[in-house]
């Protein structure tokens, strides 16, 4: 029996999303939803213009509106002290105005319709300047040598100036382009703030970092940390955009003090395009050269890409794609920056990958061509055994297993190299593509606790991080990798997260969630075992090394003399206390200093890899693209949840599939203002765009990385999706599409 | 959104004087468009007049003529026995347009009077001559990808958003209004009107006309008829071109045809250069390519907009090739 109800929820096991059914049934609470009585609505005014200066700011029909009770502006904000990020200017700091959308005031009143109205009778005067937002505009200023996080984001080895321009040497240099896009997931923004006399506060919101929220909102409001918490039980999707600690988190705690009571705010879907960033727009040129046999000399990646007065955040094209494909003897990579009146960009599901390896792996489809090679073979031929840019070997990579399986599984070897050649029966060209898929290792720092109490005849364990789950299942694994650790049934586990005062967790970002998990809570059961130990006096296990010791099937017992063993509930009963709790030993030992499993651990180079295969259909007279087929192999480590893992492959396609065909966000060029900020207008994929998804994993354990073997999977999926798609289009029709998104148009 | 208010007539003439009772009062279909505009601040009508509970819903038909009422909901529409057989065209646009959420709900009238989907005249920020007549029109140098290339006028290029009004047009549909001394009945053809100096004038309509009915001639050879649809993506999306037809054939040779055009012109689009050039023809490619250039002849392209010439021509052949069966190469 435990046997079996262990299969039901270890690691490795697809099980269902533990909060799969209150989802469903509407019974989980998100950030909006918050169980606060009597909290008042808040609705942002946001800026109509893109730049320029509040002249003034009349509130004075808005505060006689029916209903309500507070108006926050820039004229009686409260200073803050940090905290804030990804606008990086301090909200309603001052008056300048640096990107259309800016919020401008904030209404609190006793219903959302009425604080919306209200905000229409606030009059603000502008004295309006010309915004640049187009990136070829001469006004934007250009920065040559930008860094991100102090690094500079040039990079060079080897000479691929002469690689390029080699005699003899089939060359590919071309441009591709990708527009602005917004991330918007399902669950708009929102705050929910409450405070408890004056220096005591609550706050729902909808992050992906709690313990992120919890730190900058203490900070910028002076609090002690002790005295804020942060709940988020569920983030209904965030892919990057609730990743930094956004202006309406504070102006929401700012209006609730002012209104003397808690708040309730959310963005709306047109708030959500400028308040919580976009990915920025890209305009990268790659340059490959190549010999007959197929192996690159020489590589070049130029980006050109925007930012904002007020952010910080560069979209990295190179960075994860360039300096760690392929095994190159030359790479030069160069990154401009443009200045443009634009909200702020910010980290968007798979940053920096995403478009980068649309130019990149379009452009491998292009040398391909000219050396009238196979894409995969032409891939295999550059494979890097080590890391091309650090020259470590790889903690485990199975790259190779991906083409492989990929094109077995895809039917790969029926591709006809020769474009526009193959259509079907009634007439629609059909068109084959692949690309390869990558994402780095990451690790965020945090911490976890594990606790045993006794129950029934045996134990049951709950273990918990403040941590959040953005829809990907983090519930479910915490508990999974928990029941592993312990080799304990799943029914007898329980995982909490979303409460800042719980250990402190690093935020759900560069998928690194499952990774960082596991090794706290790696680290929080070996400390379990050691806390369990000290009560073995008078059992077998008196005296032992803990080495020698691990958990088995409800025991602690001896590896070496497997008949010792003492079960666990005997020795919490010894205890004699309501639990017994193994934490992380130190929160800074996941600091990257050297130890093993850290992702930049001077020994090993820790990287995702996968392949993409897609099957499209155009018809020759009205060319839209339709994706009948895609198959995605990825190497991710160990599979922690093959249901949750392949949702999340599957997600990132389908949002590739967005990035390939549809998503576009058009900022006019007068007025900075994003023109199609709505669902009817900005293009996501709907159900009929979404055909055969096919996701398999290697499911090789990286044990170098983390003691489960996970790697993350939030983001792999969507890398090289787009290519893939691109490099179809270019084989059913003999057109190559280097400006997304591939729309009708751009066919005919 | 201003506050309003609500009525619910039971009875046409209830409603006509309910509108006429207060100047800014506005009909209130299905919603699905006019609560945007609400909710936008592109209107702000202090009465809202209901025609939901008019009895207007039903569909009928004689030997003559499918009668459709004003409130007979666009999936009602769509799945009548009756339309899909007789005029699948029809059933065709309405299935290709919105979501079945949105046909749950939207009514064959609002549909009708749906307003353009330019996010000029979305955006109050924005000048539009067709929201605020004299302001300027935003598009013409602005982002105009998805705009209007025929009936296009100095003033406005915005395209009729519609994709029901594009297959009631090839059928010569005829729509009948009502107000306070009784019932006209109005070809849809001269039911829209041009853009000329006032785009905000897009029908002939005036204050207090309300839609009762819209009648389809019964026609045999309307079994012939298609809608295709170019979008950028598979569903839930206007048309960045459409064409609607229906074809009359003689062995290979087209008798007569109706061939109507959305997502490229100012109004549902009836195209008679098109038709004209057809006449005595035969069906084959060749011909319905040569009629389709008549067509584009008058277009007039925007900066963004110069594909859907091309387009609309692809469209017009490939509902012609689907409508009379004629394979391609
Ligand atoms: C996201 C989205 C996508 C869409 N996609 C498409 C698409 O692809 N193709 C397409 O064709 N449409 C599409 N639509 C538009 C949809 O078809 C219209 O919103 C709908 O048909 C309007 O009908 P309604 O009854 O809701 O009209 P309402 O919104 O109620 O009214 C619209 C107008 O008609 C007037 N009115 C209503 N009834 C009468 C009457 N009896 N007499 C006189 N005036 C009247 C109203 O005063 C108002 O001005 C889409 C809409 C949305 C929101």
């Amino acid at each position: 029996m435990p046997n079996q109800e262990k299969a039901t929820g270890a690691v490795g096991v697809p099980t269902r999303r533990t909060d799969g059914r209150e989802k469903v049934t509407g019974a989980a609470r998100y950030a909006a939803e918050a169980p606060i009585p009597k909290a008042a609505f808040g609705y942002i005014l946001p800026s109509t213009i893109a730049k320029g200066v509040i002249k003034s700011i009349d509130t004075s029909a808005a505060e006689k509106a029916i209903g309500v009770i507070a108006i926050l502006t820039p004229v009686n904000m409260p200073k803050l002290h940090g905290g804030h990020s990804g606008d990086t200017r301090a909200p309603f700091s001052d008056m300048n105005i640096l990107y259309a959308g800016q919020h401008v005031a904030v209404v609190v009143a006793d219903t959302p319709e009425r604080a919306r109205h209200a905000s229409s009778l606030i009059k603000v005067e502008y004295s309006e300047l010309k915004p640049v937002v187009d990136v070829h505009d001469s006004a934007a200023a250009l920065n040559e040598s930008p860094t991100f996080f102090g690094s500079p984001l040039g990079f060079s080895k080897g000479d691929a100036k002469s690689a390029l321009s080699a005699q003899g040497a089939t060359v590919v240099k071309q441009t591709y382009t990708t527009p602005i896009e917004t991330h918007n997931p399902m669950e708009m923004s929102a705050t929910v703030a409450l405070w408890e006399g004056d220096d005591k506060l609550v706050v729902w919101d909808s992050t992906q970092g709690v313990s992120n929220t919890h730190s900058s909102l203490a900070k910028a409001f002076g609090l002690k940390p002790e005295n804020v918490r942060v709940y988020c039980p569920y983030t209904g999707g965030g892919f990057g955009c609730k990743g930094e600690e956004w202006p309406h988190k504070f102006l929401t705690v700012a209006a609730a003090k002012l209104a003397k009571r808690p708040v309730r705010l959310a963005l709306t879907r047109a708030q959500m395009f400028t308040s919580s960033g976009h990915r920025p727009f890209c305009e990268q040129e790659i340059s490959l050269s190549a010999g007959a046999d197929g192996k690159i000399t020489g590589l070049r990646h130029f980006v050109l890409t925007q930012v904002s007065p007020s952010s910080s955040f560069i979209e990295t094209c190179a960075s994860g794609t360039s300096r760690v494909l392929y095994s190159t003897a030359s790479i030069e990579v160069v990154q401009h920056v443009k200045t443009m009146d634009l909200p702020p960009g910010t980290w968007m599901r798979a940053p920096g990958e995403t478009p980068g390896m649309f130019a990149l792996e379009s452009a491998m489809d292009e040398l391909a061509h000219e050396l009238k090679m196979d894409p995969v073979a032409l891939r295999l031929a550059n494979h890097a055994d080590v890391s091309p840019e650090s020259n470590l070997p790889w903690s485990s990579k199975h790259l190779k297993e991906c083409y492989a399986r990929g094109a077995e599984k895809f039917g790969w070897s029926k591709r006809n190299p020769i474009p526009a050649s193959t259509k079907t029966v009634d007439g629609k060209w059909v068109g084959y593509g692949m690309a390869s898929a990558t994402y780095p290792a990451m690790i965020f720092p945090g911490q976890a606790r594990v606790r045993l109490y006794k129950e029934g005849n045996g134990v049951r364990a709950v273990s918990a991080a403040a941590s959040q789950d953005l829809g990907t299942g983090t519930w479910t694994i915490g508990a999974q990798m928990t029941a592993t650790l312990l080799d304990l049934p799943a029914g007898q586990v329980k995982f909490e997260l979303g409460d800042s005062n719980l250990p402190t967790s690093g935020q759900s970002g560069g998928s690194a969630t499952a990774g960082s998990l596991a090794l706290a809570l790696g680290d929080a059961s070996e400390s379990l075992k050691a806390e369990l130990l000290k009560h073995a006096d008078g059992t077998p296990l008196a005296g032992i090394d803990i080495k020698d010791v691990h958990f088995q099937e409800g025991y602690l017992a001896s590896k070496s003399t497997p008949s010792a063993k003492v079960t666990l509930r005997d020795l919490v009963q010894k205890a004699g206390t309501e639990y017994v709790e193994g934490t992380t030993s130190d929160h800074h030992k996941y600091q990257p200093t050297g130890e093993d499993y850290m992702a930049n651990d001077g020994k090993f180079a820790f990287q995702s890899f996968g392949a993409h295969f897609v099957e499209v259909q155009i018809d020759d007279l009205l060319p839209m693209v339709k994706v009948t087929r895609v198959v995605s192999v990825m190497d991710i480590g160990r599979v922690l949840n093959p249901r949750t893992a392949r949702s999340q492959v599957q997600g990132g396609v389908v949002m590739g599939l967005g990035q390939a065909l549809t998503e576009d966000t058009h900022y006019d060029l007068r007025t900075g203002r994003p023109i199609n900020d709505n669902f009817a207008d900005y293009l996501a994929p709907v159900n009929p765009d979404i055909h055969s998804l096919e996701v398999e994993f290697i499911d090789v354990p990286d044990l170098h990385f983390n003691p489960i073997g996970c790697r993350g999977v939030g983001e792999i999926g969507i890398t090289g999706v787009a290519a893939a798609v691109a490099n179809a289009v270019f084989n059913a029709t003999g057109k190559r599409i280097r400006d997304l998104p591939i729309t009708p148009d751009k066919l005919l | 959104m201003n506050d309003f208010s609500y009525t619910r007539p039971s009875h046409p003439t209830e409603a006509i004087s309910a509108l006429l009772s207060q100047s800014d009062a506005l009909y209130l279909g299905g919603g699905t468009n006019l609560i945007d505009h609400l909710k936008l601040g592109v209107v702000s009508p202090s009465q809202l007049v209901d025609v939901r509970y008019l009895g207007l819903d039903k569909i009928s038909s004689d030997s003559r003529a499918v009668t459709i009422g004003a409130g007979a909901t666009n999936s009602a529409v769509a799945y009548h026995h009756e339309i899909q057989n007789h005029f699948p065209v029809l059933s065709e646009a309405i299935l290709a347009g919105a979501s079945p959420q949105l046909r749950n709900v939207a009514t064959t009238a609002g549909n009708l009077l749906q307003k353009t989907r330019c996010t000029y005249f979305r955006d109050i920020h924005s000048a539009c001559n067709k929201r605020v007549p004299g302001s300027g029109c935003s598009a013409i140098a602005g982002f105009n990808r998805s705009h209007a290339i025929l009936g296009v006028s100095s003033a406005c290029i915005a395209t009729h958003p519609s994709d029901m009004a594009v297959a009631l047009t090839a059928l010569g549909a005829v729509i009948h209004v009502q107000d306070s001394s009784g019932v006209r009945k109005i070809p849809i053809e001269s039911f829209y009107v041009p853009y000329g100096e006032d785009p905000a004038k897009e029908n002939i309509l005036k204050r207090g006309d309300l839609i009762i009915a819209v009648e389809v001639p019964q026609t045999p050879w309307f079994v012939h008829s298609r809608y295709v649809k170019a979008r950028d993506r598979s569903s839930y999306e206007f048309a960045l071109a459409s064409a609607a037809v229906a074809v009359d054939l003689d062995g290979g040779k087209i008798r007569n045809s109706r061939i109507a055009l959305g997502g490229v012109a100012t109004k549902p689009w009836r195209a008679h250069a098109a038709e004209a050039a057809l006449v005595g023809q035969t069906a084959t490619i060749a011909a319905f390519r040569a009629a389709a250039e008549a067509e584009l002849a008058s277009a007039t392209a925007q900066k963004d907009n110069g594909y859907k010439i091309e387009l609309s021509k692809r469209v017009i052949v490939k509902a012609l090739q689907e409508a009379a069966d004629v394979r391609g190469a």
